[in-house]
């Protein structure tokens, strides 16, 4: 389901990119009441979108001996970065952080390498069986989540894989894949098919017109693949916290749900590793948002 | 002073690529062994003959699930067949491009469909797990699971009626709300004001935020006391309120504005829940409604005016229809989503288990399953789950076709 909505935002991301310039010139002027009027809902609903935001800043620089105070204020008084040097220094937060990079950076390359040689067979042949393929992938996108973790919980429990980065892996890239793959198909659809056949006539062979050809053509749309892979794995909580247990393997969400937890005394903590995870994650969804536009709308993600 | 231990997550990848590549090596190896002997008279009784001694092998020696038997003694067969009668020695490349992936996600999502199926006939509970493990064999109870789902709760589980009402009131509210605010915002971003490229990059910063992080700061608000809710709330009720003679007036207590212990009453729990996920969903439904409005060509306003029609009919004849092909999808997206929350639901309510009367059935179903340790109530529960949300499946296939046909 996340990827559909995935899929629309990046579709409608797009759209409003390519559309800024036609606004400009075409949209009038709009009476200086009206804009007053709709300067002040928008500031109201830009405080209401940044009010937790703030909040996490705030209690991250707020000193330990004070954590659950009911002060208001933005900055304290006595704002301290001590939070941050706990975190790095006495807590295991990079541990964390390597565990997700190394099971998100996994994922996605799995996700990609599956979903592209899928996505060619399904995009460049016709064959028995690739209409109801692609239908089977559509409609695995309707199942929840929720309903899917009890069984593979008891099937990795049974096969001893619990506790394990296989079983979560492999249960990550398979989830998305079905929607990387019809991404992909839509962009093969509009790579020119001539292109690869020319390399066929030079003596390529199958697997090297799609591996030097197309491949690097769609270089767009493997990378939002990918990021969509990553940030699926990277953000993901519920499998991660029926499968992890060993706290050496565990991932920041895990680690963060945990001083969590402890509310009274590391509630700070929280708000730290929270800046610290988020800062990266947020500037490159909105950096990416314009890049991703490129790969998706030019493929006609219709199918 | 702590150190990053480089290798435990290194060997736990390393291993599974080593898996992958053996399965993939198999699959692929398989194929090309069907390609060779497809044609051959023997093909298809070695296949049927193989599936049977595949089940009974797994049955005898793994102890093996009845659910495991049945699904992989019928594959060689099925997959004999398909290669008999459909591809009959043509379409190589394809099939051997699409194998991996597509054999990958058949397993992972047919198994576990078909063994939670399974499990909703069997009595799996905590008790019955070792012996499970140890035998494979699981006691047949009929529909006694479903029966216990559909019947009124008990002090750990709410009754499944209230639990199902209260989705579909989340469902409706969170979708109501993220409709009317994302429309609402989207037509004041489409004006040209200033700033606007600015107001669209905060307002998208709750989808952007990674959502366990923006959950837990927004429960860490409602917290009764160190919250910063009922602190607003308290300024709130200050403000209003007027002080005649000893008796002191709190108009927005009447409307029920007021200090509340979010995280333990139940209604005000849900309220919060609401308030978060609306918060969550808004962004979504901005840039959609934001593009739709985009899409629509300003000379069928110029047109409008010049024939006289006032700014409110130029949005209800020409805005609204125009906004349906697209919102009528992403509504419906938003639907299931929404149904389907159980990220936002289970983080705001006692994490730790206890149903604190503000869950969602996937949320709630969640909790049945690791929480309590009821296996085979929570399959039985999710085949519930499953057929409603087949009806809102239908519903989406139905509309969207309607909201497909007239604009392409």
């Amino acid at each position: 389901m996340a990827a559909m909505v995935f899929l629309v935002t990046v579709y409608v991301l797009g759209q409003l990119s390519y559309k800024a310039y036609l606004r400009m010139s075409s949209i009038s002027k709009v009476s200086p009441i009206r804009a007053i009027l709709s300067h002040a809902v928008l500031c109201i609903a830009v405080v209401i979108a940044v009010f937790p935001v703030s909040r996490i800043l705030t209690i991250s620089i707020r000193p330990g001996n004070r954590l659950l105070s009911s002060d208001l204020s933005m900055i304290p008084d006595d704002a301290t970065l001590d939070n941050y040097f706990v975190i790095f220094s006495q807590k295991p937060f990079l541990q964390w952080i390597y565990n997700s990079l190394v099971i998100t950076v996994t994922t996605s390359l799995i996700g990609v390498m599956l979903s592209a040689t899928a996505a060619y067979a399904f995009s460049r042949y016709r064959f028995p069986g690739r209409k109801s393929g692609l239908m089977f992938l559509m409609m695995t996108q309707m199942i929840p989540a929720a309903m899917l973790i009890l069984p593979i919980y008891l099937i990795l429990t049974q096969m001893n894989l619990l506790n394990t980065y296989a079983g979560m892996v492999i249960a990550y890239s398979v989830t998305t894949l079905p929607f990387s793959i019809w991404v992909l198909k839509g962009y093969f659809d509009s790579v020119p098919r001539s292109l690869e056949e020319s390399a066929r006539i030079d003596g390529c062979s199958e697997l090297g017109a799609f591996y030097r050809v197309l491949l690097p053509l769609s270089t767009p749309s493997l990378a939002i693949v990918f990021l969509f892979n990553f940030t699926q794995a990277w953000n993901e909580y519920i499998i991660a916290s029926t499968v992890i247990r060993s706290p050496e393997l565990r991932t920041w969400p895990l680690g963060l749900f945990e001083f969590q937890g402890n509310f009274n005394s590391e509630w700070g903590l929280f708000a730290a590793g929270s800046v610290v995870i988020s800062v990266p994650v947020v500037l490159l969804f909105l950096y990416s948002s314009k890049y991703m536009v490129s790969g998706l709308t030019v493929g006609g993600v219709k199918g | 002073m702590i150190t990053v231990q480089f290798l435990p997550a290194l060997i736990e990848v390393f291993k599974l690529v080593l898996m992958l590549g053996l399965g993939a090596t198999v699959v692929l190896a398989l194929v090309h062994i069907n390609y060779e002997y497809w044609s051959r008279s023997f093909y298809l009784p070695v296949m049927a003959a193989l599936g049977i001694a595949l089940g009974s092998y797994l049955r005898v020696s793994f102890r093996a699930d009845w659910s495991v038997v049945y699904f992989l003694g019928l594959t060689p067969p099925a997959v004999a067949c398909f290669f008999r009668f459909a591809l009959k020695g043509c379409f190589k490349s394809p099939i051997m491009f699409a194998a991996p992936a597509v054999v990958g996600v058949f397993l992972l999502f047919m198994y576990p469909l078909l063994f939670e199926l399974y499990l909703a006939f069997h009595g799996l509970n905590l008790q019955s797990l070792g012996d499970w493990i140890r035998t494979g064999d699981l006691e047949f109870v009929g529909m006694r699971n479903f029966i216990n789902v559909l019947q009124a709760g008990s002090e750990t589980r709410e009754s499944f009626w209230v639990i199902t009402g209260r989705t579909f009131l989340w469902t409706f509210v969170n979708l109501f709300f993220h409709l009317t605010l994302g429309l609402a915002l989207a037509l004041i971003l489409n004006q040209r004001i200033r700033f606007v490229g600015f107001y669209r990059t905060i307002l998208i910063l709750p989808w952007a935020l990674p959502q366990l992080i923006a959950v837990l700061a927004w429960r860490g608000e409602f917290h009764s006391t160190y919250g910063y809710i009922n602190h607003l709330l308290d300024i709130l009720n200050n403000v209003f309120s007027m002080q005649i003679g000893d008796v002191l007036i709190e108009p927005l207590k009447w409307i029920g504005v007021e200090r509340r212990a979010w995280w333990t009453e139940p209604n005000a729990l849900f309220a919060s829940i609401c308030i978060v996920n609306i918060w969550l969903g808004v962004p979504f439904m901005m840039i959609v409604s934001l593009s739709a409005l985009q899409g629509i060509p300003k000379s069928y306003y110029e047109a409008a005016s010049l024939d006289g029609a006032s700014k409110i009919s130029q949005f209800f004849l020409i805005t609204v229809p125009l906004l349906r092909p697209v919102m009528v999808p992403a509504t419906i997206l938003g639907m299931i989503w929404t149904f389907n929350n159980v990220n936002v639901v289970y983080l705001m309510t006692a994490q730790r288990g206890g149903s604190q009367g503000a869950d969602i059935l996937v949320s709630d179903l969640y909790k049945q399953a690791f929480f309590y340790n009821r296996y085979s109530f929570s399959a039985a529960y999710a085949v519930v789950i499953f057929l409603i949300l087949l009806g809102l499946t239908a519903i989406w296939f139905r509309v969207s076709k309607i909201a497909d046909d007239p604009g392409r």
